[in-house]
C-alpha cells in the first residue's frame, strides 16, 4: 500500500489525514528559517570566536543584580496595579465599568521609550510639569516599566476573575466568611495561575525592555549589550551577554508557558453570571479615583505632556523635524512587515493545528521560542549572521523585514491558529468527500475561514512593528529614521520637541485600532 | 439482502488500522448491498468511526475496500476520498460556516446549472425556502437535514452517516430518524450508519453490524439479531437479558425458571429476555419480587431466585406486584451458548 506521511493522531480533534502534507511541511520550514537567526547565530559567533565578555566580572554581577533588582520590583508593581483595575473592573458595580476596563488595558499601546521621553519631559530643570530632578536610573525606569506594563496583569486576571464560579465564593459567604476572607481564601487561590503567569509576562517584558532601561540610564543587560555593540568593533562581548540574556527570557517563557496550561486546565464557564458588587459610595468613590489616576497617569499626562512640549518648543522657534518621512516609512515597512508575517504564519498554523505530533510540537516551540527572544538580541545576532554570510543583506529593508517576520510570528501564528481550531477538520473532510480535490478545499473552505485570523494577526504584526525600536536600531538601513528612531534618538539628544512630536503621531496611530480591538475583546 | 439486483455496494475486507498502540480496526470486515441500510453499531471506541471514515477515505488502513466493483483501496492502490464517490454526514454536520444552505448544498455539484438540482434535494429534504440562510441561522434539526442535503446531491453511490441522531433532542430524534429513513428511500441510495444506540439501529436498519474491539462480531436483520445472537455479549449488547448459568446434560439444560433443549454439553449460560418470562402467583414459589418499574404500557418487575440469581420479566401493565411477595417464575424461551 502506498503510505505516505501518515502518523499516528492523538485524539478524534486533529488526526491525521489522508496522504500528502508534505508541502505543507516544507512551507513551514521554510518560515521557520528566519525564527532560528538568532539563536544559531549566536551560539556560533560565541563559541566560534571563543566566549569573550570583555567586561569585568564584577561589572557582570552589578549587570545580573541591577536586571533582577528592576525585574522583581516592576513585576510586583505591576502585579498589584493590574490585580487592582482588574477585580475592580470586573467585580464592581462602576459608571462606565467597561470603558474603564478598556482604558485600563489601553496603556499596554505606549512604548516604553515614549512613556520615559513624557517622564523626561516632565521633570527636570525646565520639566513642563514638576521642576524636580528627573528620576535618572532604577526609580524612572521602575516607575514607568510598573505603570506601563500592568496592562499584562489587567488582561490576564479578567479572564481568571471571569473563570471563577460564584458558587465557591457563595458558598464561602454561606460557610460565615466576610468579604475579605473570602477574597483571600477562595478568590486569590483561583488566581494564582494567572497571576503567575501574568507577572512571568511583566518579567519577560521587563528583561527585554531596551527603550525605558537607555533613555532613563539604568544599567541592565539590555542597555550594556547596546553600549557594548556600539562601543566596540569586537562583536564578541555583545553577543555573549546577548547569549546570557536570551537563556534567562527563555527560562521566564517556560515557566510561563507551564503556569499557563495549568490556568487553563482549571478554568471553566461558570454556571451562571455574577451579579456585581455593590460598594457604599465612599468605597467606589476610591476605586473610580484609582482608575481615573491610573488612566492620567498612563494616557493623559504623556499626551499632555508632548503636546505642551510641542507647542512650548515651536513658540522658541524649534522645528518638529519632517514628520511626514518618518511616520510613511513606519507605515510602509510596518504593512510589507504585517503582509510577509501572515503569509508565512498560515504553512505554520496549518501543520501546528492539522497534522499533530511531535514534529509540530516542535515547530510549536520554536514560534513560543522567538516570542521570549528580547529583540536587542536578536539585532545582535541578525546583525552578526549579515556581516559574517549574507554581507549584501546587511542593513538592507529585505533583511529586517525577515528579522521582523522572526520576531512577530507568533503573533500572527497564534492569531491563525484561533480561527483555524475555530474551523473543524471535518469541513475540510466534507469537501473531499464532495469530491473536491486538496486545492479547490484549500481555496474554497480552509482559506477563507482562516482569513480573518490571518488579518487580525497581520494588524498586530502591524501595531508591534511601527513601535519596535531595538532591532530596528540595529539593522536599519543607513538613514532610515522611522517614528521609533527618531523618538528614541531625538529624547537621548534632548531634542525634546521633534521627538514629542512623533511620540504623538505614534501615539495616535496605535491607540485607535488598538481600542477598537481591546473593546471587542473584553465584551464577556 | 432485500435489494433485487444483489450487487454490493461495499465490500470491505480485513482492515485494520492502529494509532499508537491503541487497534482501532482489526480486520473488519463488511458486505452492503445495493440500496440496503446498514447500520454499524458497537460500543464508543468499538471502532465504527474510523470504520467509516476508512471507506470514505478520510484515513487509510491496511486491507482492501470495493465500492460498486471499483477497488478503491488495496495494497499499492488509495483512491483519494474526492474521487471515491461516497457522501458523508458528520456528527457535527460540519456545514461551511461561511457559505449559505444553497452554497452548501451546491458545493459538491459539477459546474453549470446547479440550481434545479440543489432545488431538487432541499425539496426532497424539506428544506425550501430557506435556501439563504447561514448555517448558524439553522436550528440543530435544519442543520442536520442541510447536511443530508449536502450529501446527496452529487448523487453519490453510497453515503455514511456518523451518529446522525446524536445531536439532537431526544423528541426530535425519533421524528428525524423517521424522515430521514424515508428520504433515503426515496433517494434510493445505499447508506451505511453508525451509532451507538441499540434502539436506533434496530429500528432504522435492514442489517445491523454489531462492533466490538474493531471488528464485526455478527451482521444481519434486526429481528435475527435479537432473537438468534451469535454470543451472550451480542444478547445483553442488544436490549436487555438475563444469564443463568447451568450444566448441560443429555440435550436439556435445566434452569430454576425451565428447562431448554440444547445441543452443547457441559456448562452453558442461558440468556433470558424479560418479555420471555412470565410470573404467576398460587403455585410452588420459586423467586420472590425484588422490584417494578412501571412504564404505563408495560412494566418490568425484577424477583429473586430462591437460588440467588435475579432475572426480569416485561409484563402488562396488570397485575400489580408488591416487593416480597412470593411467585413462580418460567421462561418460555431461552438462548444457550457454551461456557468457557
Amino acid at each position: 500500500m502506498t503510505v505516505g506521511l501518515i502518523t499516528a493522531p492523538r485524539s478524534r480533534a486533529g488526526p491525521v489525514r489522508y496522504r500528502g502534507g508534505r508541502g505543507w511541511w516544507a512551507a513551514a520550514g521554510i518560515a521557520l528559517l528566519p525564527a532560528l537567526i538568532p539563536p544559531v547565530s549566536l551560539i556560533i559567533q560565541v563559541l566560534g570566536g571563543g566566549a569573550t565578555l570583555a567586561v569585568p566580572s564584577a561589572r557582570l554581577i552589578e549587570l545580573f543584580a541591577n536586571t533582577l533588582l528592576l525585574t522583581s520590583a516592576v513585576t510586583l508593581t505591576a502585579v498589584a496595579i493590574g490585580l487592582a483595575t482588574a477585580w475592580v473592573t470586573t467585580r464592581v458595580d462602576l459608571p462606565f465599568r467597561k470603558g474603564w476596563m478598556t482604558l485600563a488595558a489601553l496603556p499596554l499601546v505606549v512604548p516604553s521609550y515614549v512613556a520615559a521621553l513624557s517622564l523626561i519631559a516632565a521633570t527636570g530643570a525646565s520639566g513642563v510639569l514638576f521642576e524636580i530632578p528627573t528620576p535618572y536610573g532604577f526609580a524612572g525606569a521602575w516607575l514607568v516599566l510598573s505603570v506601563f506594563t500592568a496592562p499584562l496583569v489587567h488582561l490576564t486576571i479578567i479572564p481568571g476573575l471571569r473563570a471563577i464560579d460564584p458558587a465557591t465564593e457563595e458558598a464561602a459567604t454561606g460557610l460565615g466568611a466576610g468579604r475579605w476572607r473570602v477574597f483571600m481564601t477562595v478568590t486569590l487561590p483561583q488566581l494564582k495561575p494567572a497571576l503567575v503567569s501574568s507577572g512571568l509576562l511583566v518579567g519577560l517584558y521587563t528583561v527585554s525592555d531596551f527603550g525605558a532601561v537607555s533613555l532613563l540610564r539604568f544599567n541592565t543587560f539590555t542597555r550594556a549589550i547596546y553600549t557594548l555593540y556600539r562601543g566596540q568593533l569586537d562583536r564578541r562581548p555583545s553577543a555573549t551577554l546577548s547569549l546570557i540574556l536570551m537563556a534567562l527570557a527563555v527560562v521566564i517563557l517556560v515557566l510561563e508557558r507551564r503556569y499557563r496550561s495549568r490556568a487553563t486546565l482549571h478554568s471553566r464557564r461558570p454556571r451562571r453570571a455574577r451579579p456585581l458588587l455593590e460598594l457604599r459610595s465612599w468605597q467606589r468613590g476610591v476605586s473610580l479615583s484609582m482608575l481615573a489616576t491610573y488612566a492620567v497617569l498612563t494616557l493623559g499626562i504623556p499626551i499632555l505632556v508632548m503636546a505642551t512640549a510641542v507647542v512650548r518648543g515651536l513658540g522658541v522657534g524649534q522645528s518638529v523635524g519632517s514628520l511626514g518621512n518618518e511616520a510613511m516609512r513606519s507605515l510602509s515597512v510596518a504593512s510589507l512587515a504585517a503582509a510577509a508575517t501572515a503569509l508565512v504564519a498560515f504553512p505554520v498554523a496549518m501543520v501546528t493545528t492539522r497534522k499533530p505530533g511531535r514534529l509540530s510540537g516542535w515547530v510549536e516551540s520554536v514560534v513560543w521560542g522567538t516570542y521570549a527572544l528580547p529583540h536587542i538580541t536578536v539585532g545582535v545576532a541578525a546583525v552578526g549572521i549579515a556581516l559574517q554570510w549574507a554581507r549584501p543583506l546587511y542593513q538592507t529593508l529585505i533583511f529586517l523585514v525577515i528579522i521582523y517576520v522572526a520576531i512577530f510570528l507568533p503573533q500572527a501564528v497564534g492569531s491563525a491558529q484561533d480561527s483555524l481550531r475555530r474551523a473543524s477538520p471535518d469541513l475540510e473532510d466534507a469537501s473531499r468527500g464532495l469530491g473536491r480535490g486538496p486545492m479547490t478545499t484549500l481555496m474554497r473552505i480552509t482559506l477563507p475561514l482562516a482569513v480573518p485570523g490571518l488579518l487580525a494577526g497581520g494588524a498586530l504584526v502591524f501595531m508591534s512593528v511601527m513601535k519596535e525600536l531595538p532591532a530596528t536600531l540595529l539593522l536599519r538601513p543607513n538613514g532610515f529614521e522611522t517614528l521609533a528612531i527618531r523618538i528614541w534618538s531625538s529624547t537621548a539628544e534632548g531634542f525634546l520637541t521633534r521627538a514629542s512630536a512623533a511620540g504623538l503621531v505614534l501615539l495616535v496611530v496605535s491607540i485607535v485600532p488598538l481600542f477598537l480591538v481591546m473593546s471587542r475583546e473584553l465584551s464577556d | 439482502m432485500s435489494s433485487a439486483t444483489d450487487r454490493l455496494a461495499i465490500r470491505a475486507r480485513d482492515l485494520s488500522r492502529s494509532y499508537d498502540e491503541v487497534v482501532a480496526l482489526d480486520h473488519f470486515s463488511l458486505d452492503v448491498w445495493e440500496g440496503g441500510v446498514v447500520t454499524l453499531l458497537g460500543p464508543s471506541g468499538c471502532g465504527k468511526t474510523t470504520a467509516l471514515r476508512v471507506i470514505a477515505g478520510f484515513e487509510n488502513a491496511q486491507g482492501s475496500i470495493e465500492i460498486h466493483g471499483r477497488k478503491v483501496l488495496d495494497d499499492g492502490v488509495f483512491v483519494p476520498p474526492e474521487k471515491r464517490r461516497v457522501g458523508m454526514v458528520f456528527q457535527d454536520y460540519a456545514l461551511f460556516p461561511h457559505m449559505s444552505v444553497s452554497s452548501n448544498v451546491a458545493y459538491g455539484l459539477p459546474r453549470g446549472d446547479r440550481a434545479p438540482r440543489v432545488a431538487e434535494v432541499l425539496a426532497l429534504v424539506g428544506l425550501t425556502g430557506l435556501e439563504d440562510r447561514m448555517p448558524n441561522e439553522l436550528s440543530g434539526g435544519q442543520q442536520q437535514r442541510v447536511a443530508l442535503a449536502r450529501a446527496l446531491a452529487p448523487k453519490p453511490e453510497v453515503i455514511l452517516l456518523d451518529e446522525p441522531f446524536s445531536n439532537l433532542d431526544a423528541s426530535l430524534r425519533d421524528r428525524v430518524r423517521r424522515e430521514l429513513r424515508l428520504i433515503l428511500t426515496e433517494a434510493r441510495t445505499t447508506a451505511v450508519f453508525v451509532t451507538h444506540d441499540q434502539e436506533e439501529a434496530l429500528a432504522t436498519s435492514d442489517i445491523v453490524a454489531v462492533m466490538k474491539d474493531g471488528q464485526v462480531l455478527q451482521a444481519d436483520t434486526p429481528a435475527n439479531l435479537y432473537s438468534n445472537p451469535a454470543n451472550p455479549w451480542i444478547a445483553e449488547f442488544l436490549g436487555d437479558a438475563d444469564v443463568l448459568e447451568s450444566e448441560a446434560r443429555d440435550g436439556i439444560a435445566e434452569t430454576p425458571v425451565g428447562s431448554f433443549k440444547t445441543d452443547i454439553r457441559g456448562r452453558v449460560s442461558v440468556i433470558v429476555r424479560p418479555e420471555n418470562v412470565q410470573i404467576s402467583l398460587g403455585e410452588t414459589s420459586n423467586a420472590v419480587v425484588a422490584g417494578s418499574e412501571f412504564f404505563g404500557h408495560d412494566q418490568l418487575v425484577t424477583v429473586a431466585l430462591h437460588e440467588g440469581t435475579r432475572v426480569r420479566a416485561r409484563i402488562g401493565p396488570r397485575p400489580i406486584y408488591q416487593a416480597g411477595q412470593a411467585c413462580r417464575v418460567r421462561a418460555t424461551d431461552a438462548r444457550i451458548f457454551a461456557r468457557t
